[in-house]
């Protein structure tokens, strides 16, 4: 029972970090729906997550408290991660779908030798990942927020996008897409998986 | 057509004012979309012997909800309460240009793109084919340059015969696969059977994930969708905005010659960015511009304001006296004449001064340079970069700077904005600081004074956070191409600023005058003030020296001179120390400043705001002030 709870609850606490992206609320309606399972253990849960401080309760809503969305984003890391690893090692179609299972039990240190070992294999980076002056090309944007992706779009970040680091600030990026500089935070560059290899070339 | 009302649609930066200026001059007037405080500004003028509104929305990047100018502009959009649309689309970025333009074309609405900036695009080699754009777009497009002028005559032609578009356009339709397809298919059907909307583009919205829209389906999206679709497109949204984006890449291909030039030198602007956006030197940025902003207002707004009070206070006497008037009249009308020259002395000497300085900021494209810089730093304060422009008004007036706080996104970022004015001071408080502590206690003193205000007002807004969250938000923002100002834009920009003061900050200094006036003449303020002070105890000063303090609340301009009045002395420096002195600048300058500032906040925020600033401010600074006073003594 314990593991089970404890697995609901790394799930919820993702699912609201999700569900509160525009406007830092989940409903708790949402939420039911999206994290399958019995009421009892929801009321259970977030009644846990509340007394550890990791959320607060609005009516119906929602928030993460700061060390709620610590927790939250470094679950959502480790998905995102997992995720990525089983596509671009495997090819995995499944790959989602592992990650929500191995997201839970996963331990650090594999975490960190899965890295490794990806980074050696592809040249897929983050945009944070860019030296100063670096050109690269967009390949994918994975913001669970379609609200944001419909604005990065508009913006210019888009994949196949030509993207130039302009420069590094501390926890902001400046960088060149259709000859603007846009400036963004590391929340949003962690998400734009660039390669500095042009694709034309390489396929 | 009779009449005509035009919507201007289009990117931030796209040029969206100027061509308002260029079509309807300073006739416009800024007003608040209902229920929002975002600024929408409309005009009325003649095209072609034709009466047209022209309603600019606020610059969005693409029509999603995700902040409430896309809202507002959305709202506008699918009310149809307009003739026409006009696009306004920047020739230097196309492509993500167009993808608001697709969007705008899938809803079937009669629109003519406006291509901006195009000699600016053949500068950097990009030439644009309008044709080829016009039939990938399926509607008319023209260039126009609101500088010049140029092709300002043709869009006046189309805005005139707009009846005539509304038959001819018809809406896009961007094939997406057979997935979505039929997707689109299945929420079609499931849609109301009548409608305001074209029922492509309300399924479209549906699947993109707007509420509004699904509110309009029976059953959650998630249950109409066919299993097939959700399987091959588990993220049905994202792939229909990446297939319009892609649609928006092939069109602006199509239709731009990019030849590269060669042998060109870095240009200026590059190198300028490279100090302004740098780690190292960025926050030269940041102290010019605080230095800058200050010494302007102070210095400049500071003589104008002398001057035009000066000038004001003459009429007032010479009114009162040519009428002959006496007594509680000639009281009240005084109280209300003074208020009314105050506020026009704050008028002329610092917010159009600051509307002048941020409206060239703005247009220059330095602004969000320093937007950027000073991100990081009030990030620490819970809030974002923009809030600078608010807090830098507050040097010149705290009363205007409530109401810049509309800018922010939320109500939560615009109180704790706000509650920083509690420490930072603004002319009037600086002019006790400079008058006062300055002048009589020594330069250090003052500059101390200063300091622990700005401090203060920080950590305020700090502690506030306990009461009012902000929840943090993705940062994302633009920095724009270095563009020279048009000093005329400028200074319409900065009329139509200047509206929203005039309209409502110079009757609440009427206002204020008139109540003040009645309260000294029935006596209440004596009233008020007694049983404050037994605080000279804490604060260390004469019993009569907190009079002027309490009283400045309701006339700050008047503290210096009431402390002279109460010790019956111009000579200061021997019924005071210079610590005392320093005490009484500390006390003055941290709090909500004046009651014309409360009932700002109260319009603003409403009265339980009001009070709890106004409180708590008085008790902070009350706070402060003592302990430092408590302190020194403690030490000596």
């Amino acid at each position: 029972m314990n593991d089970i709870l404890k697995m609901y609850k790394e799930d919820l606490l993702r699912a609201i970090l999700e569900f509160g992206r525009g406007n830092g609320e989940a409903d708790a309606n949402d939420l039911l729906v999206d994290v399958a399972g019995e009421q009892r253990l929801f009321e259970q849960a977030t009644l846990e997550m509340e007394k550890e401080k990791l959320i607060r309760r609005k009516g119906e809503c929602i928030v993460l408290t700061p060390s709620g969305r610590e927790a939250a984003e470094k679950i959502y890391a480790k998905h995102r991660f997992i995720e990525k690893y089983f596509i671009e090692v495997f090819n995995e179609t499944n790959a989602h779908i592992l990650a929500h299972a191995l997201e839970h039990c996963i331990s650090d240190s594999l975490l960190a030798k899965m890295q490794g070992e990806l980074a050696l294999m592809s040249d897929t980076l983050n945009l944070s990942d860019l030296k100063t002056g670096e050109q690269a090309v967009i390949l994918a944007i994975a913001v669970p927020d379609k609200k944001l992706l419909s604005r990065l779009l508009g913006i210019g970040l888009s994949p196949r996008s030509k993207v130039k680091l302009f420069e590094k600030l501390p926890g902001q990026l400046v960088v060149e897409v259709e000859g603007r500089k846009i400036a963004l935070d590391m929340f949003i560059a962690d998400k734009v998986l660039v390669s500095k290899e042009d694709p034309k070339k390489a396929g | 057509m009779e009449s005509v009302k035009v919507l201007l649609v289009g990117q931030p930066n796209s040029g969206k004012s100027s061509l308002l200026n260029a079509l309807a001059g300073a006739k416009a007037i800024v007003s608040n979309y209902p229920g929002t405080t975002v600024e929408v500004t409309k005009a009325k003028t003649l095209l072609e012997r034709v009466e047209v509104e022209i309603i600019d929305t606020p610059g969005i990047y693409s029509l999603s909800d995700a902040t409430l100018e896309e809202k507002v502009t959305k709202e506008y959009i699918l009310e149809g309460d307009y003739d026409l649309v006009v696009n306004l689309v920047d020739a230097t970025s196309l492509e993500r240009g167009l993808y608001l333009t697709l969007q705008l074309r899938e809803t079937g609405i009669p629109l003519v793109v406006a291509l901006n900036f195009v000699e600016d695009a053949r500068r950097k080699g990009v030439v644009s084919n309008i044709n080829k754009l016009s039939d990938g777009l399926g509607a008319p497009v023209i260039t126009i340059n609101p500088l010049t002028g140029h092709g300002l005559k043709a869009l006046s032609l189309i805005i005139s015969e707009a009846d005539k578009l509304q038959t001819e356009v018809k809406p896009l339709i961007i094939q997406y696969d057979d997935h979505i397809e039929e997707a689109l298919k299945e929420i079609h059907s499931k849609l109301p059977p009548t409608m305001k909307m074209y029922r492509r583009f309300a399924a479209l919205r549906a699947l993109e994930g707007d509420e509004e829209f699904n509110s309009l389906l029976t059953d959650p999206i998630d249950k109409l969708l066919p299993e097939e679709v959700k399987k091959y497109h588990p993220d049905l949204s994202g792939d229909i905005m990446l297939t319009r984006y892609g649609c928006a890449s092939v069109i602006s291909k199509q239709c731009i010659k990019v030849t590269s030039i060669r042998g060109l030198k870095e240009p200026f602007s590059e190198r300028l960015d490279r100090v302004l956006i740098n780690p190292r030197y960025g926050w030269i940025l940041c102290l010019s511009t605080l230095i800058a902003i200050f010494y302007i207002m102070l210095v400049l707004g500071g003589f104008l304001q002398d001057k035009s009070v000066e000038a004001a206070e003459a009429m007032v006497d010479w009114i009162i006296k040519s009428w002959s008037l006496t007594g509680v009249a000639a009281d009240i009308l005084g109280n209300a004449l003074s208020g009314a020259a105050s506020g026009v002395g704050i008028a002329l000497a610092y917010v159009l001064i600051f509307y002048i300085l941020l409206s060239l900021l703005e247009d220059t494209g330095l602004l969000s340079r320093i937007v950027l810089s000073f991100s990081r730093f009030l990030a620490k304060l819970d809030l974002p970069g923009n809030a600078v422009v608010p807090m830098m008004l507050n040097f010149g007036c705290t009363v205007p700077a409530i109401s810049a706080t509309r800018i922010l996104r939320n109500r939560a970022e615009r109180l704790r904005a706000t509650a920083t004015y509690v420490g930072i001071p603004c002319s009037s408080r600086t002019a006790i600081i400079m008058g006062l502590v300055a002048s009589y206690a020594g330069v250090n003193y003052a500059i101390a004074t200063y300091v622990i205000a700005i401090v203060s007002g920080l950590l305020f807004s700090k502690i506030s956070g306990l009461f009012v969250k902000v929840e943090p938000s993705p940062f994302l923002l633009e920095l724009p191409p270095y563009r020279k100002p048009l000093l005329h834009n400028v200074a319409v920009k900065s009329w139509i600023r200047m509206q929203d003061f005039v309209k409502v900050v110079i009757p609440l200094l009427i206002f204020g005058g008139v109540v003040y006036g009645l309260m000294e003449y029935v006596g209440l303020v004596d009233f008020l003030i007694l049983p404050l002070t037994p605080l000279s105890l804490w604060l260390r000063l004469p019993p009569e020296a907190v009079v002027p303090l309490i009283y400045g609340y309701l006339q700050k301009d008047l503290t210096i001179s009431m402390l002279f009045t109460v010790l019956g002395t111009t000579d200061i420096s021997s019924y005071l120390s210079s610590t005392q002195l320093f005490i009484f600048g500390l006390q003055a300058s941290i709090q909500f400043p004046c009651i014309i500032a409360s009932s700002m906040a109260w319009k603003e925020f409403g009265w339980k705001v009001a009070v709890y600033l106004t409180i708590s401010g008085f008790v902070y600074g009350v706070l402060i002030a003592g302990l430092i006073a408590n302190f020194v003594v403690a030490l000596c």
